[in-house]
Parts: structure tokens; sequence; C-alpha cells
């Protein structure tokens, strides 16, 4: 949903830029002739609806670009690791593409586990991971969770130490195959 | 190709002056590291991926040095082996690199910052399958 969002506020900050620069080139009668410029300062009447029109489009293009600036330097800015130690010599940290990977490799492990998604993120000092599994009709979805929970939480502790937030766990049912008679 | 910064460091012995480039720290603290036991290797950014895929071999991928008159200070990126605990294969690096540094350069090591990029998972060996007996002799 999160990743939704912010997919189409891209895309609505692009089009603000997009159509304000082409309402502004449209307003100055672009290409600009000499006889369009003319025409603009000595039609004085069409003179505020020109202005409003120019107006409206550079607000359009600062709201755009203020937007874009803001999710790119949110994109670089964006935590992407975990601090693991802070000693005499410096700090340790692992990326959550790395803690993505210990999850996905304990989940490969299970049989019960036909397919996975791992996303970790980062709360405040700890990290919150959001596991999305999906298994067979006959495995009890109770017992899977709480198992994946503490499967997940005992190899992220033996392998890295990371402070653990959460760990969310939403399990998808696969449909059996229809029995062939 | 990046710039060429050297390191000075007056000989008191001597009139003289001792010069080291900034990638030689770079390449010492990228050899240290790579010896400590569950250190896969140095993790660079795409850039330098596509260097080594060329045939260009950068022994300062996925390291920055940062240098002083006397002292210096590490920040490597690196790819770990699955299985090995992680705080203890840095804490190795940390060490190793530090030693490593001061032994061949004599410059003081303030700060070694390590980030786990990645985790290297060993190859599944292949099943090898059984030879079928021969029918006839």
């Amino acid at each position: 949903m999160k990743r939704t969002v912010g997919i189409l506020s891209g895309i609505l900050a692009f089009a603000a830029v997009v159509s304000g620069v082409i309402l502004l080139l449209a307003a100055i009668g672009w290409p600009i002739t000499t006889e369009g410029l003319q025409t603009m300062i000595a039609g004085s009447r069409r003179m505020p609806a020109v202005l409003f029109l120019i107006l409206f489009a550079l607000v359009c293009i600062a709201i755009g670009v203020i937007v874009l600036y803001g999710m790119i330097w949110n994109r670089l800015n964006r935590r992407t690791t975990a601090l693991l130690e802070k000693n005499a010599l410096g700090e340790t940290a692992v990326s959550f593409a790395a803690l993505s990977q210990i999850v996905d490799r304990t989940l490969k492990n299970r049989t019960d586990v036909k397919s996975s998604k791992t996303r970790v993120y980062a709360i405040g000092s700890s990290v919150r991971i959001e596991v999305r599994a999906v298994t067979s009709p006959t495995v009890s979805l109770l017992k899977l969770t709480h198992s994946l929970q503490d499967e997940i939480h005992a190899a992220i502790v033996a392998l890295c130490g990371v402070s653990i937030g959460s760990i969310d766990v939403t399990v998808d049912q696969a449909e059996l195959p229809p029995k062939r008679n | 190709m990046s710039e060429y910064k050297d390191i000075t460091i007056e000989s008191e012995e001597n009139d003289g002056k001792i010069v080291f480039a900034e990638d030689v720290v770079a390449t010492i603290a990228t050899l240290a590291a790579a010896e400590v036991e569950g250190v896969y290797g140095m993790s660079g950014t795409a850039f330098e991926g596509i260097g080594e895929k060329l045939g260009k071999k950068n022994y300062t991928k996925g390291i920055k040095v940062e240098v002083g008159a006397v002292e210096c200070a590490v920040d490597m990126s690196i790819v770990v082996r699955y299985g090995f605990r992680i705080q203890e294969v840095c804490r190795n690096v940390q060490n190793a690199v530090k030693n490593a540094i001061e032994t061949m350069t004599g410059l003081k090591v303030v700060q070694v910052n390590i980030a786990v990029n990645s985790i290297v998972f060993a190859k599944e060996a292949p099943v090898e399958q059984p030879k079928p007996e021969a029918r006839v002799k």
C-alpha cells in the first residue's frame, strides 16, 4: 500500500511538472514570435487570464519539483543498515538486504513454506521484519506463524545479534490442484 | 581514474620523507580483511562491479580511507559467508585491519567502520547420479 502511494505520488508530481511547463509555454505562446509577444502585450483584456495561467503553471511546477525532490532526498537518505556494535575501534552494521537473505534462507529450509517475500524496515534503533509466506491448505496456520516467528528470531539473533522490534508474518494458503479422475 | 592522494610521513631519523599513496592503505586493509575467516570479499558499487567484469582487478573496492598526518580511519563494506556469526567476523576484521595498517605504515588507526552488505551462501554440491551398471561384460 505504502509503495503504491509512493509510486502514485511520484507520477502525480512528475505530471504536475510536465503540465506546468506545457501551460507556461502555452501561456506565453511558444514558439515565441514577435507577433505573439506584441499581441500579448497589446491585448490588455487577455492579460489577467494569461497572467493567471502563468502563475498557475509556476505553482504546478513548484509543487511538483518540491515533491519530487523530497521523494528523492528521502530515498537517498533512507536508513538501510542496522547497527550491530559500537566499540573502541568503530561501528559495525549489517544491511537490511543481508538480514532479508538470512530470513529467506531460513524459510527456504522449511518444507511447509512454498514461497516467501521478506521486507526489513527500521523502527528507531530496532528492525521490523515483514514476511509474506505461502503454504499449503493442509498446514495449521497458527502453528506455522508462531513457528516462523521463533525460527526467524533465533536465526537473526544467532547470526547477527540485531535488535528486533517485531516480526510480522502473513501467511497465504495456496489452493490444492483439482483431483484428476 | 581516482585522485592520487599521497600520505607523507616525516622521518625523524633521516631528513627525508616517506610517501604512501592512499590506495596503498586501502589495499593493505582489503588484503587483511580478506584473510579473516568468514569474509567472502569486499562489496563495491555498481561501477566497480562493471570494472571487475571487464577484467580490471580492483583491490580498493568497497573501501574508503581517510588519512591524516599520523592517523587514519577506514570504512569498509564486506560480504560475509553464511553460518559465521557476523559480529565476531566484524570484530576480527577490525583487529586485522588495524594491525596490518599500523604494522606496515606506522599510521595509527583510529576507526574501522564495517558494513556487512550481503551474505553469500555455500553452493550445494551437485548430487552425483549413480552410474548404471553394465548389463553385459
